[in-house]
């Protein structure tokens, strides 16, 4: 265990000028710790604890585990009341900054939140009501980009809306969702101890946390109406991480988890066929389709638009809601973009990792 | 994070019938006393957008092999007939043996794994 320093001090000026929102004092109430990991995010953690500041239910205390930082982010997080831990030396990953935090945890509640994600007014509110049965472990919330303006944060916005919309609700119901976000998720503290915290041991720590508690027996919710805004990748560079990083833990963590995971019932199918998808249909997607083009007729190239009109449904609808139609609109020549990205992301995965034996450890910030 | 292609193939089929099947384990639960308004709107919501995709998805593959959009004439229509089924728009016999395949080889897997004597988590097969 890493040494730690903390500390919570207010009123510390940042770049040479005052910050705006000063110390608040979080009443004890919602029995409700929050961890945020932070590593040179002093550009948006702010947006973050002003967020979590205008929370209809407040947190009892605010972790932020400044991990070695180099850009004042431990200052800005002190500013607005925070208690910042900062180990000796870098944890080298999101999971190890996480569990440094969760030994200074005494509530019944632990909170997870990116530095760079706000929330929705009442989002832990509606988080903390998920929690009704005492074997629920895990709340997951509903993730929106909080920018749509470049070609990797269009295609996001598309992705999350289906994926959100409609997978996500249909895993709930049959009480196994796929994954409880670890950009906005909350635990049952002693059933997050019980399960080890935050490992280390693949590069999507949320996956999983999520899969040992379902194999440890616990249940996970997820909840549509609370609602957080991460920053997602802007550039190709960032974006090809974040995905480089999610498909080889992806695939981690199916090799790692895959004997438990017969015994957890919908999630094994649910998995299985996400395996395939993430496989066989990347290769068809990504070779076979112009192949076929090439060598027998053009028209096959359809097949990369073919099943969009069915895909908006869900889009739509739940886009109305929201009244971002015309984004959505917009967005979808980028999400034609990002689905061939992140098939050749989970292709180069299961290669590197299952062929050539050679897993990816290096945890590479990507948002 | 997302896993594979959404939207595509074996995985988007996965959750259409698993949508479907929802009204139907609903009504087993009302029956048994286990179920709610609440619990209804949410089969209602899925099953109406699963309605949804089915009668796009279906609009889709008929209007690219009957419509001539594109104009399709001869091979062209039968290469877009063949491109609607590959990709599941209209899907195929194929389509749901390979999910099937897929669903019963996870089966056996656990049906293997009980014969070997690896404990099952009974916890969570009750939820």
């Amino acid at each position: 265990m890493p040494k730690v320093q903390a500390t919570a001090q207010p009123g510390i000026r940042h770049a040479g000028r005052p910050l705006e929102v000063g110390r608040i004092a979080f009443p004890k109430a919602s029995g409700l710790t929050v961890i945020i990991p932070a590593y040179n995010e002093a550009g948006s953690i702010a947006d973050t604890l002003r967020s979590l500041q205008n929370q209809t239910v407040r947190p009892d205390a605010i972790f932020v585990v400044d991990d070695c930082s180099t850009d004042g982010t431990g200052e800005v997080a002190r500013a607005f009341g925070a208690t910042v831990i900062r180990p000796a030396r870098n944890t080298g990953s999101k999971a190890g900054a996480q569990n440094v935090a969760l030994t200074r945890v005494d509530t019944e509640f632990t909170m997870a939140i990116d530095a760079d994600t706000t929330l929705a007014p009442d989002a832990i509110e509606k988080l903390l009501a998920a929690f009704d049965h005492p074997k629920v472990a895990a709340v997951c919330g509903f993730v929106i980009p909080r920018y749509v303006s470049t070609l990797w944060e269009r295609g996001r916005y598309i992705e999350y809306l289906f994926a959100f919309s409609f997978y996500k609700p249909i895993q709930d119901y049959y009480s196994k969702p796929l994954i409880s976000s670890g950009c906005f998720s909350a635990y049952r503290t002693t059933s997050l101890r019980r399960t080890g915290g935050w490992s280390t041991r693949t590069l999507a720590e949320d996956m999983d946390l999520t899969w040992s508690f379902y194999q440890a027996g616990y249940r996970v919710r997820f909840v549509p109406e609370a609602v957080c805004y991460p920053i997602e990748p802007h550039t190709f560079g960032f974006m090809s991480k974040q995905l480089k990083r999610w498909s080889h833990g992806f695939v981690q963590n199916v090799r790692l988890h895959w004997r438990g995971l017969f015994h957890v019932p919908y999630l094994r199918s649910a998995v299985a066929v996400s395996v395939w998808d993430a496989t066989v249909a990347s290769v068809a997607y990504l070779f076979i389709l112009p192949l076929l083009a090439l060598l027998v007729n053009p028209w096959f190239l359809l097949g990369y638009v073919i099943d969009v009109p069915a895909m908006l449904v869900p889009v739509i609808v739940e886009a109305a809601a929201r009244r971002e139609i015309p984004r959505v609109l917009l967005s979808v020549p980028a999400f034609l973009v990002l689905r061939i990205v992140n098939g050749l992301s989970f292709v180069e995965a299961f290669w590197t990792e299952c062929i050539l034996r050679k897993p990816f450890k290096v945890y590479e910030k990507g948002h | 994070m997302n896993v594979g292609l959404p939207g595509t193939g074996i995985g988007g089929l996965f959750y259409l019938i698993t949508a479907f099947l929802m009204p139907v384990v609903e009504l087993v639960r009302t029956m048994q006393g286990r179920s709610s308004w609440q619990r209804w709107s949410i089969v209602g919501r899925q099953t109406g957008l699963a309605s949804g995709v089915v009668g796009c998805l279906w609009a889709t593959g008929y209007a690219v092999t009957h419509l001539g959009v594109g104009p399709l004439h001869g091979t062209h229509a039968a290469a877009a007939g063949q491109v609607t089924r590959a990709m599941g728009v209209a899907p195929s016999m194929w389509t749901y043996l390979t999910l099937g395949f897929i669903l019963l080889a996870v089966e056996c897997g656990r049906w293997w794994f009980v014969r070997a004597g690896q404990p099952i988590d009974h916890a969570s097969e009750s939820t």
